[in-house]
């Protein structure tokens, strides 16, 4: 019961994360677009999304499901269904006209960039913090050694 | 740095130690705790014989199938203890719960790198990667001072 109170506050607080994203973003478009407010229609997508994305995103990186598998299969498998899942979006949406090639290479392009600019960002954070870990485990081996 | 007199004597019986300090810190605590540790090797069974281990010597400890291993340099050794009784008796060795199943000495830790999930990859010396679970990267934490 615990681990499931505890599983639910985890995907609780990454739905939330996704969902502050989307809006952000979508704010941010809106200062170049002139959208001033957001639908009701759309604040159930965004949602929708952050749900689904919170959802893949547990299940890839923080369930025990993909243990065993290499995190860089894990992560172009998260890559590419979180494209799948927003093109279908797309077309039960009406985001855009998925049939039209332009549009689609667009949206793929959007995807990629943000994709590969949110995943380098975690790989910078995580490698500055490998660093402070590893400075510390030095730092500790040596006070060890020094007494 | 520390000041330390050994006085030899055919006078002495027994092997006294005496520790002067100002106060008694982390460090000395830990010191204390190793000398009152070499007391307390680990017994661990090898192909059949019982062997004393220093704890010093383990790089982790694993539970599998409700039996406890030892991992050294070069053997597997199956200790009689529960990871917990371990865990309690070697903490200040610098050994720290790293997952439900296992317990790894922070001295033979050679790397530490951080997955996007929140756990943390651990390469011992002799190159065997293993893992923190998120519940217990607090502990190595704790250890490091961060």
């Amino acid at each position: 019961m615990n681990k499931f109170i505890k599983n639910v506050g985890e995907f609780k607080f990454l739905t939330g994360m996704y969902f502050f994203g989307i809006v952000i973003c979508y704010m941010i478009i809106g200062l170049f677009t002139g959208i001033e407010s957001i639908s009701l229609s759309t604040l159930w997508q965004i949602i929708f999304v952050s749900i689904m994305g919170a959802g893949t995103q547990y299940v890839f990186f923080f369930s025990n499901v993909f243990k065993k598998i290499s995190q860089k299969i894990i992560a172009c498998t998260h890559f590419v269904l979180n494209y799948i899942i927003l093109v279908i979006l797309s077309g039960i949406f009406d985001w855009f006209n998925i049939s039209y090639i332009p549009y689609v290479v667009g949206f793929t392009v959007g995807y990629i960039i943000l994709y590969w600019l949110i995943f380098f960002s975690f790989y910078i954070y995580y490698k500055a913090e490998g660093e402070v870990y590893n400075k510390k485990l030095l730092e500790y081996k040596n006070n060890k050694q020094l007494h | 740095m520390v000041k330390i007199t050994v006085d030899e004597s055919d006078k002495y019986e027994e092997v006294e130690i005496h520790i002067k300090c100002k106060q008694v810190d982390g460090y000395l605590a830990q010191v204390i705790a190793m000398i009152k540790g070499q007391e307390e090797k680990i017994i661990g069974y090898y192909q059949g014989i019982t062997q004393l281990i220093e704890p010093v010597e383990v790089y982790y400890f694993e539970s599998v199938d409700k039996k406890t291993f030892a991992y050294t340099k070069q053997e597997v050794y199956e200790v009689s203890l529960r990871l917990y009784e371990l865990e309690e008796r070697y903490k200040v060795q610098g050994f720290f719960r790293a997952s439900k199943s296992s317990i790894i000495n922070t001295n033979k830790i050679k790397q530490i790198i951080p997955r996007i999930n929140g756990r943390i990859e651990v390469v011992v010396e002799n190159g065997e990667k293993l893992i923190v679970s998120r519940q217990y990267v607090k502990n190595l934490k704790e250890i490091l001072g961060l």
